[in-house]
């Protein structure tokens, strides 16, 4: 399968992507090891469940506990 | 009463939020001074919407607005606290159980209760601790790493 992305206003790669009823801009990170993180104003939309939070360690080494 | 309002953006969390104010002392849920308890409420409920935002509106509700704040403050910290027994949970118990097998996987333990559960990923190892009963909060580490994911890409 092929999708075709493009760089955005600040030069990132980025690809549009259909999640529930929305076509949202979602960056493409070649180093993450995860599958898709959303914003949780969408996560709202889509009625997802948190389950918890997790830690992500970030490029510069700086430890993020996502929600 | 006094009411601070919740963002939509955050209406996910309030079964979490929820779950850590049952946990804290009721010194610090309770007005000492009025005896009101700080507790979220959310607005009416929005019928036919779709997909989406549930109620209208969603906010903490306390006697003033010192007594929510400090009460926000403490499930913030009781949040951390939890995380961080949760890691101790690991690195003292269950690294050695489940180190090198179940390296790279994910383990989910829950923060009320310390249970815990491995799958491939967030979302086996969460079904697993549901369909085991357990309704709590998660906390995912992957198993032989200091944090879950790694984010290569600058954030802004």
């Amino acid at each position: 399968m092929q999708i075709d992305g493009y760089f955005n206003l600040g030069d990132e790669p980025v690809i549009k992507l259909e999640v529930g009823p929305s076509l949202i801009e979602v960056l493409v990170d070649t180093g993450f090891s995860g599958s898709l993180i959303v914003p949780s104003e969408i996560a709202n939309r889509l009625d997802l469940k948190l389950e918890g939070p997790e830690e992500f360690q970030t490029a510069s080494g700086e430890m993020v506990l996502a929600r | 009463m006094a009411k601070v309002q919740i963002p939509p953006s955050e209406f996910t969390e309030i079964p979490r939020l929820r779950e850590i104010i049952k946990m804290l002392p009721e010194e610090i849920r309770v007005c000492s001074k009025h005896g009101e308890e700080v507790d979220i409420k959310v607005g009416k409920f929005l019928p036919n919407q779709g997909p989406g935002v549930p109620f209208a509106e969603a906010y903490w509700e306390g006697c003033s607005v010192e007594a929510i704040a400090r009460v926000i403050d403490a499930v913030r910290k009781k949040t951390l606290e939890l995380i961080d027994r949760a890691k101790q949970t690991y690195r003292e118990e269950l690294a050695g159980e489940l180190e090198p097998e179940h390296t790279g996987d994910i383990v989910a333990i829950e923060l009320g209760t310390g249970g815990y559960f491995v799958g491939k990923d967030e979302v086996e190892a969460a079904d697993k601790a549901r369909a085991a009963g357990h309704r709590g909060i998660l906390y995912f580490l992957r198993v032989g790493s200091p944090f879950t994911h790694c984010l290569m890409s600058p954030r802004q």
